[in-house]
């Protein structure tokens, strides 16, 4: 079997006799609600298929050693993050996942096994020992900005190392938004409770109708989308201080079971949402908005804009404009590029 | 910092009705606690809730923000703001104009520290004393030792401002000694001092922070102790910050044991928040377990759901709201992030809420988008 075929028969398993135990992990993993791992895992699988995958990604690792590294994110990231060195022709893998909720990433990787890969988990190793320990031709990283910087600089410099750090996403809206436009920013928020590399943390409404939006989005990720995983206190205490936050600059504020939302009429800087379905829906003008969304920070990390309504055209970056409701079909489609650009360092040493 | 009791600061919006409330609530303080009805507390409640919305448009908005149906009738359902807006902005109901006493959070320097305004002392002072008279001090006099910073090294500390009250409040039997004084244990004078104080056979108040009681236990050898006189009270609060470790209640009491020579009843635990203005105090079993913590009558200790934070019924573990009418300047009602248990003679504290767990993209990005 070639590779790509071994690539969908574990998805087959994941998707049939392992079913369960994927569910269980994501539950587990990601604290989802039953609804949310259901959703995830099948979302996660769906361009796992032999008449995708070849087209998948380039095959510019053929043959290669490489190590992983993953830090905590969204639950069913371990099977991408798998995969695709496995699709650019990685022969050997080694990873080194987080030390906490990782029980969908040792599910991925038995089952890549069982399909006949060489693929290994590190045991309980720092991640600086991880890579010191052996050689490998490649080093792919994932997590927060200080993480990839680190591991860069523990990597060996003949050795290839590629890493990617967090994203984030927004909606930009304007007047004249339609009920399944709600809905799909609804949709698009409550995926992964928001804590995904392409969940938007924020609403930039440009228009009259901002409050609007705002009622009807509560009201959306209330009642029309997936329940919300049951909150630990300490999330719950940060939901409730952000809230404070946004009340006392003059926020509008619906609090519900599933979700909080805001509305500033009058902002002076962007509310940014800490994930959980928390959003802050911001009216705002055109030169705002410009004024905002040109920061480096929004221009570097901006992965996916979502747009609702009439809106003036925007540009961030190499970031995605799609409409609301398939911000983040990008896990399951290939073909696409991540516009955040990685952090390289060393070159691919061609055999 | 201010005077202890002067209304000056009532001018303004409702102004007439906030004297009558003050009237009202210093009242609360000279009553035998016997003698206050439950339901003329909780009107008092409402009002002074319902007044500082109406003289604060920060507290209204954060009323606004986080009231529920039933927040208008039921006092358990007012609203509670949560602490971290301390740090924002400044939650009170004077003009910045007038005098007014800061107390500050700790922290570390880079932190931004929360700040509690505060125009008049007399709610704070009234609430403490009668609330120590009652659960910590009863004794009619005592040598104060106190392992803090004094209030002139720490201008901004409530728990300095607190011991240097009751120093000043309860009949001079001595000087008080500070043993912390720029930042260090000063073990020397402390030795000297309770050398000196064990011998004698006035009580002795030893209070001051539970990270201080660590320090001091580590600065000395394992074989020196004393026995403190009949009487004497040791009281630790808070947490364990500034030092490498931490520690249950229980290996804090036997330390305390072991180096004073105390029995449990004479371990008294407090717990207060620079954004309040009363304390509550628990004393521990005879095993040693600490006990349920006892509040004044002004003081609501309510625990609510974590996720909507509707009140929740006795003996469930929840976030802790808490009420505290000598809060009346600033802010009646509070939002905590410690988890405990309500009961009806008083309540248990279960410890803060930890950290968020960490999910995905959020906690590196947050702190991100947050800068």
């Amino acid at each position: 079997m070639d590779r790509f075929s071994k690539i969908a028969s574990a998805a087959e398993l994941l998707r049939s006799s392992s079913l369960e135990q994927a569910l269980e992990c994501l539950r587990d993993d990601g604290i989802f609600s039953s609804s949310m791992a259901s959703w995830a895992l099948t979302a996660a699988l769906e361009g796992s298929t032999t008449s995708v995958l070849p087209y998948a990604v380039p095959e510019d690792l053929l043959g290669m050693s490489a190590k992983l590294v993953l830090a905590r994110s969204v639950a069913i990231a371990p099977w991408r993050a798998l995969i695709i060195p496995l699709l650019r022709g990685v022969s050997a893998l080694e990873v080194r996942g987080p030390s906490t909720q990782n029980s969908f990433l040792r599910l991925c990787v038995a089952t890549l096994q069982t399909v006949g890969f060489r693929v290994e988990m590190s045991q309980q190793e720092s991640r600086e020992a991880f890579l010191e320990r052996g050689a490998s031709d490649v080093v792919l990283a994932y997590g927060s900005d200080e993480t990839i910087a680190l591991l860069a600089s523990r990597t060996p410099k003949d050795t290839y190392f590629e890493g990617r750090g967090h994203g984030f996403g927004w909606i930009l809206a304007g007047d004249s938004f339609v009920s399944e436009e709600v809905l799909g920013a609804a949709t698009d928020i409550a995926a992964f409770d928001q804590f995904g590399c392409l969940s938007p943390r924020a609403v930039f409404h440009v228009g009259q109708n901002a409050g609007d939006f705002a009622e009807k989005l509560f009201h959306a990720l209330e009642l029309h989308v997936w329940s919300r995983a049951p909150l630990d206190p300490g999330t719950a205490v940060e939901i409730h201080s952000w809230t404070a936050a946004a009340a006392l600059d003059g926020a509008k504020v619906y609090r519900g079971k599933h979700a909080t939302v805001v509305f500033l009429s009058n902002a002076n800087a962007p509310h940014w949402s800490l994930g959980a379905r928390t959003i802050a829906v911001h009216a705002c003008t055109n030169e705002q908005l410009e004024q905002w969304v040109s920061s480096p920070l929004v221009q570097c990390g901006t992965t996916c804009v979502g747009v609702v309504g009439s809106v003036p055209s925007v540009r961030v970056g190499n970031a995605r404009v799609v409409s609301v409701g398939t911000m983040q079909t990008p896990l399951m489609l290939w073909g696409y590029e991540d516009p955040r650009p990685p952090v390289c360092q060393g070159k691919i040493k061609r055999r | 910092m201010v005077g202890d009791s002067d209304p000056s600061w009532l001018v303004g919006p409702h102004a007439e009705e906030g004297l009558h409330l003050r009237e009202q609530i210093l009242g609360v303080f000279t009553t035998p606690w016997d003698h206050l009805a439950a339901s003329e507390l909780d009107l008092l409640f409402l009002s002074v809730h319902q007044w500082q919305r109406k003289r604060s448009q920060l507290l209204d908005r954060l009323a606004t923000a986080f009231e529920s149906d039933i927040s208008e009738k039921a006092v358990d359902a007012i609203p509670g703001v949560p602490a971290d807006a301390f740090r924002k902005s400044r939650i009170c109901c004077f003009s910045e104009k007038h005098p007014e006493t800061v107390f500050l959070t700790s922290g570390t320097t880079a932190e931004l520290h929360g700040a509690h305004h505060i125009a008049e002392l007399a709610f704070y002072h009234h609430s403490a004393i009668h609330t120590a008279k009652r659960f910590l001090l009863p004794a009619p006099s005592y040598r104060f030792v106190f392992l803090a910073p004094s209030s002139r090294e720490a201008p901004h500390s409530s728990m300095s401002h607190m011991l240097a009250l009751f120093a000043d409040r309860w009949p001079k039997v001595g000087p008080e000694i500070w043993g912390i004084q720029q930042k260090r244990v000063n073990t020397e004078l402390l030795r000297e001092s309770l050398q000196e104080l064990c011998a004698a056979e006035q009580p002795v108040a030893l209070l001051g922070t539970a990270f201080g009681f660590v320090h001091f236990h580590d600065s000395l050898p394992e074989s020196v102790s004393w026995k403190l006189p009949e009487g004497s009270v040791v009281m630790p609060t808070g947490g364990f910050k500034g030092v490498s470790r931490t520690l249950t209640f229980e290996e804090l009491f036997a330390i305390l044991r072991q180096r004073f020579g105390i029995a449990p009843a004479q371990v008294v635990q407090e717990y207060g928040m620079t954004e309040l203005s009363s304390q509550a105090y628990d004393a521990p079993g005879a095993d040693g377990e600490s006990g349920l913590f006892h509040t004044p009558p002004w003081m609501r200790v309510i625990s609510v759901d974590p996720t909507t934070l509707e009140p929740l019924p006795m003996g469930e573990i929840g976030l802790l709201k808490i009420l505290d009418l000598a809060n009346f300047t600033s802010c009646l009602a509070l939002q905590t992030s410690d988890l405990g248990i309500v009961q009806p003679n008083g309540f248990r504290l279960l410890g803060r809420a930890p950290g968020a767990t960490p999910r995905g993209c959020g906690r590196a990005l947050q702190a991100m988008l947050s800068e």
